[in-house]
């Protein structure tokens, strides 16, 4: 480590490898993402499975959930919807201990026990609008004009209201025909507004342990936030969040005292507490949230960002301290997943980082204290037990690789010397306050001033503002009159130059109707500074010719030596007419020609 | 050794002693292997995971056997480098179903061979590819090759499938140990 440091900056230099490649298919061909991977003791023989449910490779296509034993592939069940997560949890049935699984699909939870179909969940119907209900039954009943109908669903929707499915449906209608064959079959059936889930997650309901009895946490698209007992599937709690939950992170227990932090589509992070209602905000990220991981026993929150930063923040203290930023790093990636990773053997709570730079970063705080290559960027990653392991990292790339990596035994992770870099902003402990210099004399008497005449003060400030702007416009105008016979070099108008000499001829070759027409240009030997990006145009008669570009480009015109362009001309009129043919030889941005050159073309002759 | 020990030796009449050390990762049946040389009357009908370590002593080919059966649970592997030294023999038992732990089986192996109580010491080490019984299990064959033993060519060894539940091939590759054991003690 000690030749690291010494190395500096320039590369970082990692120890020997940490990890043990357990496992790694290149060709699973997975589609999925993190909250789609969990592991899970199946059959309660102390051997842990890993279940990955696949998105389909092309999406939404032949789903699957896949159970691994080991290495070995020990079932297939094919999804009926794309799945959104899945969650292992324990009932408070008879028998062995052996966790169901919750698969998060559309507006359901189809929940498998022993790998068997065993209950499907669907979520709440919501109310359907006043308004949507007494428009259906216009059209119904009275047989209301389809446009009017049409109106009021848009009207509906206006005044922020959501419409049923069966509503949304018919405003896609593109025809009158084929609307009215919508209301005509679809009219009878019931309407039902059903909401979608966005976020799955579990909790343990009164006992740590691990095959205690679990509770359900769902989101949904209707900015809930459910909390659903495992048995009968009766929800214990409602919750609303102010905007669309993406992602949550829970500690406790349902029956004592839990937090769910809940990240939202709007860029802020609330919270949730036993006994509440309603959320809390508690952190505006100001940019979309990739991953967020808790650390309680830290005190901490991680969460990873779209802009390339990962932050930390409080999750003690009172007041303006509780939920303040303690540190914030920028990444030279994106982040692209987001894993927390403890080691209870060595005591670590590490976070992993998956950038887009195809590299898993684990950070113990600020510092990265070990890489992990992983061939392509990660779409999913987990670490826990998986097989008799506690310490796997399962993870599968954007390729579709399924790797699995173990942990060495006595591992010690100490800081990546150089890669504690003081790109880290300053660092803001949760105990100290915000340091205020004190109020000066001329601080209050600005003030004041400011307070008593801030009508006088914006009125001379836009005064002076118009002024400058007027100043502006004359220059510039001045400017464009003046360019039509000089040339502005840079943004000093002394060096204006007169425009060398530059002679042009031409040579028309071929017979038609098409034409190879070759302009040379040259200018005399003593020219300085050579002339650069000349532009060679065509003016010409769209009906007769046609040119295979409008214009070409000489970057150099050296002095001296003649340079010639070459250019198809094609005749495109039917009675083989001929016509002249204008070239235009200008300098880049200068609105003026240098030369021009008429060239009259020869009679093409009939194909 | 006085002529006299050697003459008692060569007829058999006095039993010589060894220790040796069984190693492997937790759920291997370590244990359960041991099990087989206790007399009937100490035979545990349930095997449950092994805390730290458990003493066993058997008798093998005229050979006093002292195994120190080592838990294999990752908190516990600590303990095995502590018994390097005085052991004159391994047993490596490997789950040889668990074909996701192998590399770990092949790490552990490697920081075996590497102990400096091990490295320079003429150890014979016996590897048992359990659990042969099992319809998902590889042979010892390719445990041997996941392993890289066909390189390891400073120590004497020797790998046989078994099954510890049964008893099968168990005593077999007991007798090459002790066999190898005495080798080394009537060299010494």
């Amino acid at each position: 480590m000690e030749e690291s440091a010494s190395r500096g900056v320039s590369e970082p230099v990692l120890q020997a490898d940490r990890w043990l490649t357990a496992y790694h298919d290149r060709f699973a061909g997975f589609n999925t993402v993190t909250p789609n991977i969990c592991s899970a003791d199946l059959f309660a023989d102390g051997d842990n499975k890993l279940l990955i449910a696949d998105m389909g490779a092309e999406w939404g296509k032949n789903m699957q959930l896949r159970v691994y034993k080991g290495t070995s592939l020990l079932s297939e069940h094919t999804l009926v919807d794309l799945p959104l997560a899945i969650a292992p949890f324990y009932m408070n049935l008879p028998g062995p201990k052996t966790p169901a699984i919750a698969v998060a699909s559309g507006s359901s939870i189809y929940v498998y026990r022993n790998m068997r179909p065993f209950y499907k969940y669907t979520l709440p119907a919501l109310k359907v609008a006043e308004a949507e209900l007494e428009a259906w039954n216009m059209v119904l009943q009275e047989g209301s004009d389809l446009n009017v109908f049409r109106d009021l669903l848009v009207n509906v929707l206006a005044s922020g209201e959501s419409l049923s499915a069966k509503s949304e449906h018919f405003l896609t209608t593109s025809t009158m025909s084929e609307a009215e064959t919508f209301v005509r079959t679809y009219g009878d059936s019931p309407l039902r507004r059903q909401t979608v889930l966005t976020t799955l997650s579990a909790m343990k309901k009164s006992m740590h342990e691990e095959d205690a009895l679990t509770c359900i946490v769902l989101g949904t698209e209707n900015k809930d936030i459910y909390i659903l007992e495992p048995d009968a599937f009766t929800v214990l709690t409602s919750m609303v969040v102010p905007s669309i939950p993406v992602m949550m992170d829970i500690t406790g227990l349902f029956d004592v005292d839990y937090r769910i932090l809940v990240a939202c589509r709007d860029g802020c992070i609330y919270s949730l507490k036993r006994g509440q209602k309603s959320a809390k905000l508690c952190i505006e990220l100001h940019s979309q949230a990739v991953g967020i991981c808790a650390r309680p026993s830290l005190g901490c929150v991680y969460v990873g960002c779209m802009d390339r930063s990962l932050r930390c923040y409080s999750t003690q203290g009172k007041g303006p301290n509780k939920y303040a930023q303690l540190w914030t790093i920028s990444l030279d990636h994106a982040i692209v997943a987001m894993q927390s990773v403890t080691i209870k053997t060595l005591g670590l709570e590490l976070v992993a980082v998956c950038c887009q730079d195809s590299k898993i970063y684990f950070h113990k705080e600020k510092a990265v204290v070990d890489i992990v290559d992983t061939g392509a960027p990660v779409t999913a990653v987990r670490f826990g037990r998986f097989g008799r392991e506690d310490n796997a990292l399962v993870f599968v790339t954007k390729s579709g690789a399924l790797t699995v990596k173990i942990l060495r035994r006595n591992q010690t992770f100490d800081t990546i010397g150089s890669l504690e870099s003081s790109k880290s902003a300053p660092a803001i402990t949760a105990g100290n306050k915000f340091i205020i210099p004190k109020k000066t004399k001329l601080f209050v008497d600005q003030t004041m001033r400011e307070r008593e005449s801030a009508s006088i003060m914006h009125r001379v400030f836009q005064q002076d503002f118009h002024r400058i702007r007027l100043i502006a416009a004359r220059h510039y105008l001045n400017t464009m009159q003046t360019t039509g016979n000089t040339q502005v070099r840079g943004f000093n108008g002394a060096d204006e130059t007169k425009i060398p000499e530059v002679r042009i001829t031409a040579r028309v070759q071929g017979l038609g109707p098409e034409f190879a027409l070759i302009i040379t240009l040259s200018c005399s030997e003593n020219t300085f500074p050579p002339l650069r990006n000349l532009l060679v145009a065509y003016s010409y008669d769209s009906s007769i010719y046609r040119c295979e570009r409008a214009y070409r480009c000489v970057p150099y015109l050296p002095p001296g030596l003649p340079t010639s362009v070459s250019i198809r001309v094609t005749c495109v009129s039917e009675l083989c007419v001929s016509d002249t043919l204008k070239v235009i030889v200008a300098l880049k941005d200068c609105s003026s020609p240098i030369v021009t050159a008429l060239i009259s073309m020869p009679v093409a002759q009939s194909v | 050794m006085g002529l006299l020990d050697r003459l008692v030796v060569f007829l058999k009449i006095k039993k010589r002693q060894a220790s040796v050390l069984v190693v492997g990762l937790d759920n291997s049946g370590k244990s359960t292997i041991l099990n087989h040389f206790k007399p009937d009357e100490q035979k545990s009908i349930e095997i449950v995971p092994t805390i730290g370590f458990s003493v066993e002593t058997f008798k093998i080919k005229n050979l006093n056997l002292t195994a120190f059966d080592m838990s294999g649970q990752g908190r516990y592997r600590n303990l095995w480098e502590h018994y390097y030294q005085d052991a004159q023999g391994i047993i490596f038992v490997i789950d040889s179903t668990d074909a996701l732990r192998m590399v770990v089986v092949k790490d552990e192996l490697e920081l075996l061979l590497q102990h400096k109580d091990i490295k320079n010491r003429s150890v014979p080490i016996l590897f048992f590819a359990n659990k042969m019984d099992l319809r998902d299990a590889l042979s010892s064959v390719k445990v041997s090759h996941a392993l890289g033993l066909d390189s390891l060519c400073t120590k004497s060894w020797h790998i046989c499938s078994s099954n510890a539940v049964t008893g099968e091939g168990v005593r077999e590759g007991l007798e090459w140990l002790s066999e190898q054991i005495q080798l080394n003690l009537s060299n010494n």
